[in-house]
């Protein structure tokens, strides 16, 4: 316990990090595995892990969650269900009880059902349209929150001949509230979206809560999330296999973007109204959805 | 006195309730605004702030003084009088942003906490009102948070603690899919501060105007600020039936989760919700909590759950005063504001900051103030 005896925000200190776990998972007949720490929560009426499941049949829609719950405008047409979460805790000073910093890792699954019926999760170049319109939703979709700054530090992996895409997704703070609360340059997410099917993919999200200084806390934080993707494998099933072929031959140009920048969609601008004054109402529409590129 | 009086007409009158022992008075040109107010501040927190303080002058005890006085509200304030016969005279209100804390990040106050996918995400913008229509199973959850670094931190833990406090009351479904959101009061720390509290109190009785069914969860040093609230409620008797329309608190439960801080023991708590005749769902202790008194005591750790008896606290003497008096600066307040005073006996409600959207007594007057005043005042009408 030496380690959390002399831990500090330049060192912290991350329960049981070395004992890295293999979860792997059955999606239909593809084999999702990758490694991470165990969970970690100090208060035992706050964890809200789940653990992964050994196998489940992604065809099954009984266990999917829709959007419905949005307004027509903010509906994405993506169904999901969470398949784990575990969080991660940092700790700083040995007087500090509480931690300094936490990573909350969730797995989810996702069905598209707005894809239209001749595109295919296994062509990366439709496969970066959904992540891009997915980001639109999150970001000019939900104009009451932070502007978003995404994609940032965007990846291509390749995972057993499919392209696999990792981003982050950071909000855009006011200068001053970044000289106000340094922190906030460590509350971001990032996000692995994996192919797994031609209408279904699996995302690995990562949210950040950390602490100033920020260096040393990405530095730590960051050491977590890259080996967790750095460990993902997939060995994908005769269907999912055949999927792939078929999509390799009828686009064997296709290829996703190696780099991109933020994208710089207008916002809309609105007002509160409604009843309790809560509801947003547009004054003006900002950027359409992206439309698809077939 | 006052009953002939050309100028003044009353706005509350003493006896309209056991505990009023003052008439307060607002100038004849401005009592429609007041009352106005008055009916119609259930379900805004600015209106209820106001109608609570106007409340709060017809039950404050003591003499009889000529000075000037102000009180200060977050963002407002009303600068009246006591005459010789102990009325109260309001000579205008003033609103001003500046009075209030500005608008920060970490601002404390009502936020809410969205779930946003694959995470709860408390807004960045500050609410006014929780939005007692968005039901999980029935009832809208809201939590007090007691010590976090940021709001983001307690939005991301404190879901969990409701998710374990009700799970009772709770389906797997009331908490997946998008869209759905709690309510947040969070404090950057002073817990323990009346500015906290009052404005806790308003958010409870706001809820109780309205008959909602809330259901709180409490957390930490929280405790202390939701006790403080609860006390102010069962002192105040009469604000509580005038404001909340004799509405009782029994549709709002509470489960203090890890409580800390002075009058937070289990049984202080029990008491105090039985004072209110708030529900008490249950308490959690974190046996590994040494700040907690219970705990330090008694280290358990399950969660104890009670069956909540409710009663109505009666027969309590209204000394509401001094949770409002830390808001009265009799002297230095009033001295700053003779100006807005002279001014505002020709012209009431003087906003400073009437076109400013941060000021959030202004925004919601517009409505009684252009019927007051007519195009005279467009710039209310912001």
């Amino acid at each position: 316990m030496l380690s959390r005896l002399f831990a500090s925000r330049q060192r912290p200190f991350i329960p049981r990090r070395r004992e890295s776990e293999t979860i792997a998972i059955d999606l239909s007949g593809s084999q999702l595995a990758f490694s991470l720490p165990p969970n970690s929560c100090h208060d035992s009426f706050g964890d809200s892990s789940q653990e992964a499941p050994q196998g489940i049949n992604i065809f099954d829609n009984s266990n999917y969650v829709d959007d419905s719950g949005y307004e027509d405008w903010k509906r994405e047409g993506v169904a999901s269900q969470t398949l784990m979460k575990r969080s991660w805790e940092l700790f700083g000073p040995i007087w500090r009880g509480r931690p300094i910093g936490t990573i909350d890792y969730v797995l989810t699954l996702n069905r598209h059902d707005k894809l239209p019926s001749n595109m295919s999760c296994f062509n990366p170049q439709h496969f970066e349209q959904v992540i891009m319109r997915s980001l639109y939703y999150w970001g000019p979709c939900h104009p009451d929150d932070y502007v978003q700054k995404a994609p940032l530090n965007w990846q291509l992996r390749k995972l057993d001949g499919a392209t696999a895409i990792f981003f982050e997704k950071h909000d855009d703070h006011p200068l001053q509230s970044l000289e106000a609360n340094p922190y906030y340059r460590t509350y971001f997410s990032s996000e692995f979206f994996i192919p797994i099917d031609r209408r279904h993919y699996v995302d690995l999200h990562f949210r950040y809560l950390g602490y100033a200084p920020v260096k040393p806390c990405l530095a730590a934080m960051n050491s977590i999330r890259d080996a967790v993707c750095d460990s993902v494998s997939i060995q994908f099933g005769s269907g999912a296999q055949s999927q792939l072929l078929q999509a390799q031959e009828r686009w064997p140009e296709a290829r996703a973007s190696d780099k991109r920048g933020i994208e710089a969609w207008t916002y809309p601008e609105w007002r509160r109204g409604g009843e309790f004054g809560g509801d947003i109402i547009i004054t003006k529409p900002g950027s359409p959805p992206p439309a698809w590129q077939m | 006195m006052r009953s002939g009086s050309v100028a003044w007409k009353a706005i509350v009158e003493q006896g309209e309730n056991l505990n009023i022992n003052r008439s307060v008075y607002v100038l004849k040109q401005h009592y429609p605004i007041w009352d106005l107010l008055k009916r119609e501040h259930p379900g805004n927190y600015y209106k209820t702030s106001l109608v609570r303080a106007v409340y709060s002058l017809a039950i404050t005890p003591g003499g009889r003084e000529n000075s000037l006085c102000a009180l200060n509200l977050d963002g407002a304030q009303i600068n009246y009088q006591i005459d010789t016969d102990g009325d109260v005279l309001i000579y205008g209100l003033n609103i001003d942003s500046s009075i209030s804390a500005p608008e920060m990040n970490q601002a404390t106050g009502l936020y809410q906490v969205k779930k946003n996918r694959r995470e709860w995400k408390t807004s960045s913008h500050r609410q006014t009102s929780m939005d007692h229509s968005h039901h999980w199973n029935n009832a809208h959850y809201a939590a007090v948070s007691g010590k976090f670094d940021s709001k983001e931190e307690a939005g991301r833990l404190l879901i969990t603690h409701i998710a374990n406090a009700y799970n009772g009351a709770l389906n797997s479904h009331d908490l997946s899919g998008n869209g759905k959101h709690y309510s947040l009061f969070w404090q950057n720390g002073q817990h323990k501060e009346s500015p906290n509290s009052q404005a806790l109190t308003a958010l409870i009785q706001q809820a109780q105007a309205n008959n909602a069914r809330i259901h709180w969860l409490v957390h930490g040093e929280g405790a202390g600020t939701f006790v403080k609230a609860l006390q102010c409620l069962v002192k105040q008797p009469g604000i509580s039936d005038l404001v909340a329309k004799q509405n009782k608190l029994s549709q709002q439960s509470v489960f203090f989760s890890n409580p800390r801080g002075g009058n937070t023991r289990k049984k202080d708590l029990e008491k105090f919700c039985i004072d209110a005749g708030m529900h008490l769902i249950g308490v959690n202790i974190n046996s590994f909590d040494m700040r907690n008194s219970d705990a330090r005591q008694d280290a358990r750790t399950e969660a104890i759950l009670i069956l909540a008896k409710y009663g109505i606290g009666g027969g309590v003497t209204a000394t509401g005063w001094d949770d409002f008096q830390q808001a009265l600066d009799h002297w230095e307040a009033a001295k700053t504001t003779l100006a807005v005073i002279g001014f505002s006996l020709a012209g009431y409600v003087l906003g400073k900051d009437a076109l400013s959207k941060n000021g959030g007594y202004a925004r919601n007057m517009p409505r009684a103030v252009s019927n007051t005043w007519g195009s005279g005042n467009k710039h209310w009408a912001a």
